[in-house]
């Protein structure tokens, strides 16, 4: 059987990447898949940075910006990773407690972020606020606040994330604990008839409403703004909600591990500065963390914004999931 | 030269080892106290319900699939058993979302029905949403493996049953059913197996918390909770709950993608019969079918695929899916043609079934367990994963394609032992003349299935790319879930409808290519 | 009295065609023979409906049976093998040639079982019992049945010389008694002789009296 190494080798041949002669170094940035892909922020931001550090910047996908964390955490401190960049408030206090990221030194006093920003060992590069989105033909009068949205004719359909696996999902959960504390067990009973299913991911979520199977999926205010810009399409609304939105906050870590600790901080820099943050809006469809001018087509942000503390996130996150996921059975 | 049981033998210890490893690296693997407790008996409760009647469903009228197409002779009746046959490589995602477009909410059948002024409130999410996944998924495959059986049955017994005017039932349970009986517990241990082990569908149909199975719930305690130790658990006793039920009826394994032996003769019912039968084979079709045809209706527009084939991901994600697809199909007609001549060659029947064991019990390995272990093995070795990742989803497709291509190849080898075996022996062949003249003449039918279906079963994986894909190493699969994943339905629908039109272009026409001249001997 | 005239078949494409004029009468046994291939199980294929002819007639005591489905034909059949269903028991098998709306078959099965000499395995599994008592069966039905046509697709080939005797004595007399037209396609020498009361022979795609 000696076609297998020929073979092995052929493959090998194929993949591997000719390697850079050059001793430049790299900076190897764990982020989510979007933010990396040729649509996303990252080939820009790679142009950008690359232009004024005399360095390779490398960003590795994964399917999540959890999952870039899991492999972060299964790597050790071997990983290649110097940043992870993408982890968000929901997500943020888990990330700390691995104990594998350390302090930055980059300057966020300019940002401008609804609820303010103080922690060491994270930078802020963008936000949004999760939000039920519509298609204006199907709902004339799109509810208001969970209480109509509870009300509504049961053939009003929503479309949920999974909050054990997705981010939204997890976001809908600390929505309703901080808009009705102790009631949220009812509002969720309330609400779990309207839910016509629950999706491993946002993908699937939003596709299932794209479709045409949910009157309502739950996105983020800044969606409609995708379909005005890219597809010239003025259909979608996202609904206002009394209560206020929740605020999901994403942002970027150094690991301890990293040896290109200075690099990273430039990159960091370079992430929060005005030319970075130009490019935010139309590539990863949220708000920039500077007051920069946004593009025409984003709505106005939300008057009234929703966060729970992080530390009470990290350790009451199980208990709130399995008091939703209870209405649901 | 190296006996061909020793080879057998080694390629068998070889996937035990593996198997044993990719559980090993889970369980060494850091836990997650703060995980929340999973309560594995109703979870278990829930798996089994669901397998159970997705199996009745998908059995019953695969079986009634299967004796309406042998009460038929129709042009296009073998072009519709190779339709029926792919559906072991039709991707369970694709299948959803097409399922979706026909039942959903805002689907074919609602928008009939409101234009016929009823509303359409039946909701496809929840269980009988699943069962009806598993029933277009599955049935296909009860009606192919059966549609041999029956095709089997002499000439001279159908005439003797018409010649005595045998009634309808009469003819399924004297005629059909001591034919199809000695394949049925294969086969319903087959769809038991696919729907106990269901992802996709479930993810996507299930509708929420209610409806689980192991594999899903597997799923979340790697990516949610970290808990890989848990995980592993969820997995053992998946495979063990699987290993009760169904290895013993496995091991009497069905064939999958021979084509049909001649019939002697069809026995055509009266106008009645055949108008039924006529109508169960279109429904049959068409149940399965359309689901297929939707996405390709949508992905397939002029202004989708300008816009994806100038995308240079496109064609590079493709690149990868085809290199993989081919090393994968390769090493898996090799593997598997190894494991058959060497089981060919054995006399005792423990014997037999142990060197196939390794291969099967891969069958009941979590997709994400594979790729969770193969990702610790290759960090453990010290590799970046990304430079492992083509072998990594190599292997991976080959051990998950292996069962299958086994129980194509194996009768295939055991027949010619059985046949041929004192008069090799005799002519004192030497191995190489004995594959040129003997094993490849004969086996090369069942080896362009195995190659076929290996290639597909690589093409579709989502569950090893997960891990190990990136930006710049992805396959179309997993370059249509990044697609998903930023809006761009236009270019995933358009991908999805590329991979659909590949898998089913390779499953018909690969093994027709490969049998050459041969498919009638 | 039956009378086929004139009765014509061809396989599609480039296959053989085929001619047949035959003429047989009540009570007795017809033998035809001819090399593999020549024709002879076609024709049974095409008086039991298993097939249709392109032209050419069909008559029995002056009546046409070409427009009779399969199932109404007068026709018994038998082959070399594969007449039982090997799960079902003798007693059952034999049970298969009754017409369905007839009670208090049992004591007909039974005395047809007797008359082949199979009564005392009644409730045996038919694969457990040998090929001559399989193919005595067979024939335990075919009384049963009762139908004026008989016909036997080489019945003897696989069973031992000394059983063909029998078998030929027992075919003879019940063919007799039931007033059978019976038709044997064969090619043992010993058919042709005592046993037949006509005989032809397929050369060149026709059907003609031998001898």
């Amino acid at each position: 059987m000696s076609r297998i190494p020929v073979l092995t080798l052929l493959v090998a041949l194929a993949f591997t990447t000719p390697a850079t002669a050059d001793e430049k170094p790299t900076l190897t940035i764990y982020t989510y898949d979007a933010f990396a892909a040729e649509w996303g922020p990252g080939p820009l931001l790679k142009q950008g940075f690359e232009a004024q550090c005399a360095c390779t910047l490398d960003f590795v996908a994964a399917d999540s910006s959890i999952g870039a964390l899991r492999r972060v955490q299964l790597e050790g401190p071997a990983t290649k990773a110097d940043i992870v960049l993408g982890l968000d408030t929901a997500t943020v206090q888990e990330a700390r407690n691995t104990g594998l990221f350390t302090e930055h030194s980059v300057d966020t006093g300019a940002l401008k972020i609804p609820t303010g920003w103080s922690a060491p060992d994270f930078v802020p590069f963008d936000f949004g606020y999760f939000a039920f989105v519509y298609r204006k033909a199907d709902l004339a009068e799109p509810p208001h606040d969970f209480q109509e949205l509870a009300g509504e004719d049961d053939n009003l359909k929503i479309v949920i994330e999974d909050p054990r696996t997705a981010t939204p999902g997890l976001g809908l959960v600390l929505w309703v604990k901080a808009a009705y504390g102790n009631d949220a067990n009812e509002a969720w009973a309330e609400i779990a008839p309207h839910v016509v299913t629950m999706t491993a991911d946002w993908s699937a979520a939003y596709n299932l409403f794209l479709q045409g199977e949910a009157d309502m999926v739950l996105s983020y205010t800044t969606s409609p703004a995708y379909h005005r810009i890219a597809e010239d399409d003025f259909s979608y609304e996202a609904a206002s909600f009394d209560e206020g939105h929740y605020l999901q906050i994403e942002v970027a870590g150094i690991l301890k591990s990293s040896p290109h600790k200075d690099l990273a901080n430039q990159f960091l820099t370079y992430l929060v500065s005005e030319k970075a943050q130009n490019i935010i809006p139309t590539t990863n469809w949220m708000y920039p963390v500077l007051p920069v001018d946004l593009p025409e087509g984003f709505d106005p942000q939300p008057e009234k914004t929703l966060l729970l503390p992080d530390d009470q996130v990290a350790a009451n996150a199980a208990a709130w999931t399995s008091e939703m996921l209870a209405a649901f059975r | 030269m190296l006996s061909r049981q020793t080879v057998g033998w080694t390629i068998g210890a070889a996937i035990l080892l593996l198997i044993a490893a990719l559980f090993a690296a889970l369980f060494a693997a850091p836990e997650n106290p703060a995980a929340p407790a999973i309560d594995i008996a109703d979870l278990l409760r829930m798996t089994l319900t669901q397998a159970a009647i997705s199996t009745t469903v998908a059995t019953i009228s695969g079986t009634a699939i299967a004796i309406a197409l042998s009460r038929l002779n129709f042009r296009g009746r073998a072009l519709t058993i190779s339709i029926l046959s792919s559906a072991i490589v039709a991707p369970a995602i694709a299948v959803a979302l097409g399922l979706l477009t026909i039942w959903g909410r805002a689907g074919l059948i609602a928008d009939a029905t409101s234009a016929l002024g009823v509303t359409w409130n039946w909701s496809i999410f929840g269980l009988h949403g699943i069962v009806l996944a598993h029933a277009v998924l599955d049935a296909p495959l009860v009606a192919r493996i059966l549609i041999d059986r029956l095709d089997a049955i002499p000439a001279d017994r159908l005439k003797l049953g018409q010649c005595l005017g045998l009634g309808p039932w009469q003819r399924i349970r004297i005629v059909d059913w001591p034919a199809l009986a000695p394949a049925l517990p294969g086969a319903i241990g087959l769809v038991f197996l696919l729907c106990f082990t269901s992802f996709p569908v479930v993810f996507l149909l299930g509708g929420g918390p209610a409806n689980q199975t192991f594999e899903v719930a597997i799923y979340g305690a790697v990516r949610q909770s970290f808990d890989l130790g848990g995980a592993a658990q969820l997995a053992l006793v998946q495979m063990l709950a699987c290993l009760v039920v169904i290895l013993p009826v496995l091991l009497a394994a069905p064939q999958f993608g021979e084509t049909a032996t001649h019939r002697g003769y069809v026995w055509r019912p009266g106008a009645t019969g055949s108008a039924i039968s006529a109508l169960i084979v279109a429904m049959g079709l068409l149940f399965y079918v359309s689901p297929l045809i939707a996405p390709l209706l949508r992905g397939l527009t002029a202004q989708n695929l300008l816009r994806l084939f100038a995308l240079p991901s496109f064609w590079q994600a493709l690149t990868t899916s085809l290199l993989i697809g081919t090393a994968s199909a390769l090493l898996t007609a090799i593997l598997a043609l190894q494991l058959s001549l060497a089981r060919a060659g054995l006399r005792s029947r423990p014997a037999r079934t142990a060197l196939l064991l390794p291969a099967y019990a891969y069958l009941l390995t979590p997709a994400v367990v594979i790729s969770l272990g193969l990702f610790l093995i290759v960090r453990a070795m010290g590799f970046a994963p990304q430079s492992a990742a083509p072998f990594a989803l190599i292997i991976g497709s080959v051990l998950l394609a292996l069962p299958f291509a086994l129980s194509s190849m194996a009768p295939a080898a055991d027949a010619i032992a059985a046949r041929y075996g004192k008069l090799i022996q005799s002519l004192d062949l030497g191995p190489l003349t004995r594959w040129r003249f003997i094993e490849w003449p004969l086996m090369r039918t069942s080896a362009g299935t195995v190659l076929a279906m290996a290639f597909c079963f690589s093409l579709g994986d989502l569950g090893i790319i997960a891990l190990f894909g990136t930006e710049q190493f992805a396959t179309l699969p997993w370059a249509i879930n990044r697609a998903l994943g930023a809006y761009r339905t236009n270019d995933a629908a358009a991908m999805t409808a590329i991979l659909l039109v590949l898998n089913f272009a390779v499953f018909l026409v690969l093994p027709r290519l490969i049998a050459g001249r041969h498919t009638d001997a | 009295m039956l009378e086929i005239e004139n009765l014509r078949f061809a396989y599609s494409g480039e296959g053989p065609s085929f001619r047949y004029d035959i003429t047989a009468g009540p009570g007795t046994v017809t033998t035809i023979s001819g090399p593999s291939g020549s024709g002879k199980s076609t024709l049974f294929d095409l008086i039991s409906g298993s097939a249709t002819p392109h032209g050419g007639t069909i008559q029995l005591a002056g009546n046409s049976m070409l427009e009779l489905p399969v199932a109404r034909r007068p026709v018994s059949i038998l082959f070399q093998s594969n007449n039982v269903f090997g799960h079902l028991s003798a007693r059952d098998n034999v049970r298969l040639g009754a017409p369905r709306d007839l009670s208090g078959t049992e004591p007909a099965i039974l005395s047809a079982l007797e008359t082949v000499g199979l009564a005392a395995y009644a409730d045996q599994r038919a694969d457990r019992l040998s090929g001559g008592q399989q193919q005595r069966i067979a024939l335990a039905r075919t009384l049963l049945r009762n139908k004026p046509i008989l016909l036997l697709d080489e019945p003897f080939a696989s069973l031992d010389p000394e059983l063909v005797g029998q078998m030929r004595l027992l075919i003879k007399k019940l063919t007799g008694e039931n007033r059978w037209i019976t038709l044997v396609i064969s090619h043992l020498e010993g058919d042709t002789g005592e046993f037949a009361d006509r005989s032809y022979e397929m050369r060149d795609g026709r059907l003609l009296p031998s001898g």
